[in-house]
């Protein structure tokens, strides 16, 4: 095996403005660094224990340029490694939807299946790994986990209370929700926030970040027209009843605090 | 999977990193328009990007796995997955660089002197004789599992190349036992011996 590990430049384009996409700075620069290396100091920089500050995407480029050149050991000696730096995050994610474990579980193996099918992939498609490794995680993710959440959803609908109670939620003071959108909170109120809707399901988290970062409402007439209720693919009756829960879980988590 | 199925992936993750690299607030209702049918996802990019997700400590309902025994959970369903992928143990010597080690440093953290460790990986020695602590060591060594570095033990020897250049017969080798290969390498020492061959 000859080492041929150089910085290969990105060959897919976007297909909105034909600009190839580009690999973050920091991502960049690892990798040009890892090319100064001899083979053996690469690896054992690409596998040291407890090493996190390569990037993710650092680790696919390298993962992918192993396989391509047959080194198919150290390829997956870094899957694992992949695997690991995962699984904290999956888990978390996994959480956030509250599935019963054989779902969770089942969840994770298509993740897994999905996750190594695309870094052994050799085709350019995994360039978009090399980019933005969580999101395109995370997509794998969220429409595995949304097939079964579809279900957990249809039985917390039935057991909803009827529309209109949610009004009496709202309270005099400005919840710390109505703050989400502004800009000019610190890095403390920021974390706080994170931490608040972190007790939410993934659908209050959406439904309260469309409709009160992005503005958008929570239904229309207008068919035309972005709404909450159109981007989670449900009713604005739904969307209702998430804010109205998400509204009782953070002041629940407020008074707790 | 088929093509179509590949060629959606493929469109959707495109999208996906597209917005990825332009989000910012107020820019999703365009997005979504363009993409309804990824509107879900690319609400979800949005949402993750302005508030990233702070590590559920436990929540108020229901079963809460996002600790560390979730993480574990996770794991070891990744490890499966990546174990039934993995191509077999094919090699001692790659699976030794694979780590990041040379043969020479990986008998010294096995404490064997390397000439047996070569012995190994060409599989001179009769696997059944070789010691389950040094199958274990290997084994984290080389992170895979026991049953691995033993299927790959009891593979037949490997022969150098040319071997068998004009030979008459297949060359045949003689596997010795792990004590005697042990015994006879003149790198082993005392302490090698005492580790590998007592108790």
């Amino acid at each position: 095996m000859k080492d041929t590990f150089t910085l290969r430049p990105l060959t897919r384009t976007r297909k909105d403005n034909g600009q190839l996409y580009v690999r973050e700075k920091e991502v960049e620069v690892q990798l040009k660094s890892l090319a100064t290396l001899s083979e053996k100091q690469r690896r054992r920089a690409l596998l040291a224990e407890g090493n996190d500050k390569l990037r993710e995407e650092t680790l696919v480029y390298a993962l992918r340029e192993c396989a391509q050149s047959g080194d198919t050991e150290t390829a997956w000696a870094i899957a694992e490694r992949l695997t690991e730096r995962v699984s904290g995050h999956i888990a978390r994610q996994l959480s956030k939807w509250r599935l019963p474990p054989d779902d969770a579980d089942d969840c994770t193996r298509d993740l897994f299946a999905a996750l190594f099918e695309a870094l052994f992939d050799r085709s350019s498609a995994g360039e978009f790994w090399e980019v933005r490794f969580w999101v395109c995680l995370d997509r794998r993710l969220w429409n595995l986990i949304e097939k079964r959440q579809a279900t957990l959803d249809a039985q917390l609908r039935e057991a909803e209370a009827p529309e209109g109670s949610h009004e009496s939620s709202e309270g005099g003071q400005e919840s710390l929700l109505s703050r989400m959108h502004d800009r000019s909170l610190g890095p403390e109120e920021r974390a706080m926030l994170s931490a608040a809707l972190s007790h939410l399901s993934e659908n209050e988290r959406l439904a309260v970040y469309l409709t009160k970062v992005e503005g958008l409402p929570e239904e229309s007439d207008d068919p035309a027209r972005a709404t909450a209720a159109s981007v989670l693919g449900v009713t604005g009756r739904s969307v209702r009843n998430y804010l109205k829960r998400a509204e009782e879980k953070i002041q629940k988590w407020e008074q707790a605090r | 999977m088929g093509t179509s199925t590949i060629d959606a992936e493929l469109d959707a993750d495109a999208i996906a990193v597209a917005f990825a690299q332009d989000s910012q607030p107020g820019t999703l209702d365009t997005w979504t328009v363009r993409h309804p049918e990824h509107a879900r996802t690319l609400a979800q990019i949005a949402a993750t990007s302005f508030y990233p997700l702070a590590p559920n400590n436990g929540g108020s309902e229901g079963a809460d796995n996002g600790g560390a025994e979730g993480a574990g959970r996770v794991r070891e369903i990744g490890r499966g997955a990546l174990a039934t992928r993995r191509p077999a143990l094919s090699s001692l010597l790659l699976a030794v660089r694979a780590e990041g080690l040379d043969m020479d440093e990986a008998a010294s953290a096995l404490r064997l002197p390397e000439g047996l460790l070569w012995k190994l990986h060409r599989r001179f020695v009769a696997w059944e004789s070789v010691p389950t602590a040094l199958l274990s060591q290997l084994s984290q060594t080389l992170r895979r599992s026991v049953e691995e570095v033993r299927a790959y033990l009891a593979q037949p020897p490997m022969l150098a190349a040319g071997a068998s250049y004009r030979a008459d017969a297949s060359p045949e080798v003689h596997q010795e036992s792990f004590e005697a290969a042990l015994t006879a390498d003149p790198e082993t020492t005392d302490a090698m011996r005492e580790r590998w061959l007592t108790g």
